[in-house]
């Protein structure tokens, strides 16, 4: 197959020999070093191919042994090359095709979104455009990581975004945050803590109250119960509403690996091919080191009768980077980490009152963590359904809210 | 190639290179000639090779000279019997 394929790079020539003594051709082309192939007995003579820069040289020895050579045909990239030489025109509109070609790999062609449902496609994309990040974006330009930070942000529906460049398509994956279902008002439930904390204020809108103001809670304890007994015996549920104010202390860690957020990449992506041989990768060129490229390798085990072989193709995509100034890597790192509490503060903490935030850095094996101490006014009113066993009760018993 | 060259050529392949023909067949489909000469009678059915220290013929139908250099040559078809001759 490589033989094959070299010799057609390097062109050849089918010739026919008319008459004379095939032999001493056949020998005399050996003993000159010539490379000829596939030689068959024909009709008063052979056929065979030689190279064809080797072609003349064959006419030559033919020449001088009196035999009559006949060209069939030429073949193979060198002849073609050779044949269009005057036609610039031709190279020349091959090598814009390639430059544009190669030109248009830093463009964006197409954004897919994943993974959404509740928010429509439209306002991902249009968020993204405001961004800078829409079709025909220059990719060298684009910051993914630090765009999808800033997407968050401005898209708090979602809890986590990814964007992942293939060629020039951009895959962006997401997942929508999911809240907690809301309970039918037509159903008892009762109201526990959502956190540990220390409550400040209660504000019962139905149900029976369990614990006072300033009392300590734990998450999950009862503070609103739904049942209740009325002045002849009779056990009644309600479905509880309340408002429970309390003071909550937690801790909230993000951290970046900074060694990642270091590279730069050049924007050049090269592509080397490779055999996976019983889990031996062989790459069919240099692989540059881990310190200097990202290296993807990706697996095509070759199938046989729907079995798949030990042994198969192997394409190592390399995306070489240069390493950014520490300085300006951990300066990133904080903004990073920064937009990340913004985001976190926008949404997770949207109803809270920030009473008192700690922060504290620390920075170890190139990871860069910050937390973050907050002590917070929030509800912390967590509705819970009731046990089946604990609602064996008729329907009269339940009366509706209010 | 100059005489330097194939002093060192000389030396290089006297401990290696045996100085006998090699002969490798390959089911009867292919047929591998280490240190052939020259080829003496080339036909569809027969192909009679001079090599180092004897000549061979091969038999067999739809013979066909894949390749052939200086030191080796391979010959494909369906050989049905070798002599030596």
């Amino acid at each position: 197959m490589l033989i094959e394929l070299m010799r057609y790079v390097k062109g050849y020539v089918k010739f026919k020999t008319e008459n004379g003594i095939a032999e001493r051709l056949i020998n005399e082309i050996n003993k000159e070093g010539l490379s000829v192939f596939h030689i068959r007995k024909a009709d008063g003579g052979i056929v065979g191919y030689i190279g064809y820069f080797d072609y003349e040289r064959l006419l030559a020895i033919a020449n001088r042994l009196n035999i009559d050579v006949l060209k069939l045909y030429e073949r193979g990239m060198t002849p073609f090359v050779l044949r269009y030489k005057h036609r610039f025109g031709l190279f020349a509109g091959i090598l814009i095709f390639v430059m544009l070609l190669s030109l248009s790999q830093y463009f964006i062609w197409e954004i897919n979104v994943k993974g959404n449902e509740k928010t429509p496609t439209d306002i991902i994309l249009s968020e993204l455009s405001e961004l800078g990040i829409e079709k025909m974006s220059f990719i060298p330009k684009i910051d993914f990581r630090q765009k999808r930070e800033e997407a968050l942000v401005k898209l708090p529906q979602l809890s986590w975004m990814t964007m992942n460049r293939i060629g020039c398509k951009l895959e962006v994956i997401v997942n929508e945050r999911v809240f907690s279902p809301k309970i039918d008002e037509k159903t008892p439930c009762d109201i526990v803590a959502g956190k540990t904390g220390i409550i400040r204020y209660i504000e019962v809108y139905n149900g029976t109250k369990k614990i006072k103001e300033n009392c300590p809670v734990v998450e999950g304890d009862l503070i609103v119960a739904s049942r209740y007994e009325t002045k002849n015996g009779k056990v009644m549920y309600v479905h509880s509403d309340a408002k429970i104010i309390a003071e909550v202390e937690f801790d909230k860690l993000i951290s970046v690996d900074v060694n990642e957020l270091s590279k730069e990449y050049t924007g050049e992506t090269k592509t080397i091919y490779g055999v996976n041989l019983f889990g031996f990768k062989i790459p069919f060129g240099v692989i540059p080191s881990a310190e200097s490229a990202d290296i993807e390798a990706i697996s095509y085990p070759i199938h046989l009768f729907k079995k798949e072989l030990p042994f198969g193709i192997l394409k190592f995509n390399i995306r070489p980077f240069d390493r950014k100034a520490e300085d300006k890597v951990k300066t990133e790192a904080k903004e990073i980490i920064r937009n990340a509490f913004l985001q976190y503060e926008a949404t997770e903490l949207k109803d809270a009152v920030i009473l008192k935030r700690e922060e504290q850095t620390s920075f170890k094996n190139n990871i860069m963590a910050v937390k973050v101490k907050y002590l917070c006014e929030e509800n912390i009113a967590k509705k819970v359904t009731l046990d089946e066993s604990e609602l064996n009760f008729e329907s009269e018993n339940f009366i509706g809210n209010g | 190639m100059n005489k330097e060259n194939r002093s060192f050529k000389d030396n290089f392949t006297n401990g290696i290179i045996s100085p006998f023909s090699e002969v490798t067949l390959i089911g009867n489909k292919t047929l591998l000639v280490e240190g052939a000469s020259s080829v003496l009678n080339y036909n569809d059915d027969s192909i009679k090779l001079k090599l180092v220290d004897l000549t061979i013929i091969i038999y067999g139908v739809s013979l066909c000279i894949s390749y052939l250099n200086q030191d080796s040559l391979e010959i494909n078809g369906k050989i049905s019997r070798i002599e030596y001759v």
